[in-house]
């Protein structure tokens, strides 16, 4: 069930906030000891909010399509009274004094918070294989990763435990896992979607946005995040628009762009097959396909994990005495950025500027980008390296491949699921647009929607 | 390349050489690329330093 079929239900008198809330905690108590997708479950204060939901139905306060839907957010978000652990230890016991903005948001939407998510430590990973709080494991198969560093709130989404997660997306932490765990994420316009109170893993390449189970879902849930907010100095006052895309949308008139370099280099069986088929789709809906060659994306990942080293390691450094505490892989991480210096810091943030120049010019060609998300399907634990015929790569630089780089130039993008690999594992295909895209992004990816198969839940 | 072992020590970071082992050549592989793109950085590049997102004026 969808947050539409739901929201209709609950309208309809054939359920309650009640029900779905303790359906949402039911299934949370069956599978999360396997799935460990969750840090902290609000039960009690879950079912008073549905309560308060069912009522303010019944007295003909309607807040809007989010109203009674059980949630969840990834654990990077402060709640207020509920710990925020961010994955780490170090914030074990760190209960904050008040809400994220977009848990405010989701609030004032009526949403019922039923827990916190787990997540790679510090949001600083992509396999969410926490050492504190639990490996995080795909539902599609609890042997592999579910992607991260949302990756509790894909795999809650996919386990159908909640109707929607919230994520957060450094370097790709949204989309990896919405591709892995095969539901959708989107990571919106940087500024588009406020940034108060999420723990910041990189103040200028960290992003907020859903994974859900559908693209008209995450739609909705833009609809209640976005807007400006001046506790976040990043925020933009661009204007908001209704990001629902209408039924069966034609995809008259848009100009997508295939790449023909980068982005379909080193990729496992079935990926490229399956966005090309996602291509071929669209341009059966009216859209024009235009092949068009990025500039080099690889130099360009390079740079924005400097930045992200440097800026992750100044945001730890108050913590440097506990960083015996963290992980081994995130610690090396914040170690790394600790060596490289200011000037490095500089040299990388003026590339940046270059970089957008550069890689912008394809706006003037095409209304968005078809990509694959992840270059191979989720990856069993442990897997350490990728290996293609004419060499290897670590897994996580070689993963991030087709994510990471727009996160330095702030562009909206979507995974959507576009089919399962030879395995049975999901695939997704990224929607990258320019700056504030997303009313067409989720048109684009609602049209695709509505042609692709759709993927059936994983049997848990 | 730097030396990123005497970076480490002159910072008086103290890292242990377990780390530093695993750490160079992934600091030497970023830096590669840092260095030859900077070097050819114009003079009047500013950095994206103060980042906010605009509309893509020329996007169609």
């Amino acid at each position: 069930m969808t947050i539409r079929e739901a929201a209709a239900a609950l309208r309809a008198r054939r359920i309650s906030s009640v029900e779905l809330t303790k359906a949402a905690l039911d299934r949370i108590a069956r599978y999360d000891d396997r799935l460990r997708a969750f840090i902290t479950v609000t039960g009690d204060e879950a079912l008073a909010a549905a309560r308060r939901a069912d009522q303010e139905l019944a007295e003909g306060r309607d807040r809007g399509p989010l109203h009674g839907i059980p949630i969840a957010v990834k654990d990077v978000f402060a709640t207020r009274g509920i710990r925020t652990t961010c994955g780490s230890k170090i914030f074990a016991d760190y209960v904050p004094d008040f809400d994220a903005a977009v848990v405010e948001r989701l609030r004032a939407a009526g949403a019922v918070l039923v827990g916190k998510t787990n997540m790679h430590e510090l949001a600083y990973g992509i396999t969410s294989a926490n050492p504190h709080y639990g490996a995080v494991c795909n539902p599609w198969d609890p042997e592999r990763v579910p992607g991260g560093s949302s990756g509790g709130s894909g795999a809650a989404v996919a386990a159908g435990m909640v109707f929607m997660a919230m994520g957060s997306d450094t370097g790709g932490s949204i989309r990896i896992p919405a591709a892995w765990c095969g539901v959708v994420g989107l990571k919106p316009t940087f500024g588009r979607v406020s940034r108060y109170g999420l723990l910041p893993l990189d103040f200028t390449l960290d992003h907020a946005g859903p994974l859900t189970r559908s693209v008209h879902d995450a739609a909705l849930v833009l609809n209640a995040l976005a807007g400006f907010d001046p506790r976040d100095d990043t925020s933009s006052r661009h204007p908001v628009e209704d990001y629902v895309p209408p039924e069966d949308p034609s995809l008259q008139g848009i100009r997508i762009g295939l790449p023909e370099n980068f982005y379909f280099t080193r990729v496992a069986p079935g990926v490229a097959e399956a966005v090309q088929k996602a291509a071929q789709l669209a341009e059966q809906t009216g859209a024009t396909i235009i092949p068009v060659r990025v500039p080099d994306v690889a130099a360009m990942n390079q740079i924005s994990r400097i930045i992200l080293l440097v800026e992750a390691a100044a945001v730890m450094q108050p913590y440097m005495e506990r960083w015996r505490e963290i992980g081994d892989d995130v610690r090396l991480l914040l170690e790394q950025g600790l060596l490289l210096s200011a000037t490095d810091y500089v040299q990388a943030q003026r590339l940046r500027r270059l970089m957008r120049e550069e890689y912008r010019k394809v706006w003037r060609q095409v209304h968005c980008l078809l990509t694959p998300t992840m270059p191979i399907p989720a990856p069993r634990r442990g897997e350490t390296h990728l290996r293609w015929e004419d060499g290897t790569e670590d897994l996580r630089p070689g993963a991030t491949r087709f994510v990471r780089a727009i996160n330095m130039f702030g562009w909206p993008a979507l995974s959507l699921p576009c089919g399962l690999d030879p395995q049975g594992l999901p695939l997704g295909a990224q929607i990258i647009g320019p700056p504030f895209s997303e009313a067409r992004i989720l048109r684009v990816a609602a049209a695709l929607e509505a042609r692709l198969p759709r993927l059936a839940p994983p049997a848990l | 390349m730097p030396d990123w072992r005497l970076l480490a020590a002159a910072r008086g970071l103290n890292l242990p050489e377990e780390d530093l082992h695993r750490i160079e050549p992934v600091l030497d592989e970023l830096y590669a690329v840092l260095s030859d793109r900077a070097a050819r950085i114009p003079l009047t590049a500013e950095p994206l330093i103060n980042f906010r997102c605009e509309v893509e004026e020329e996007a169609i």
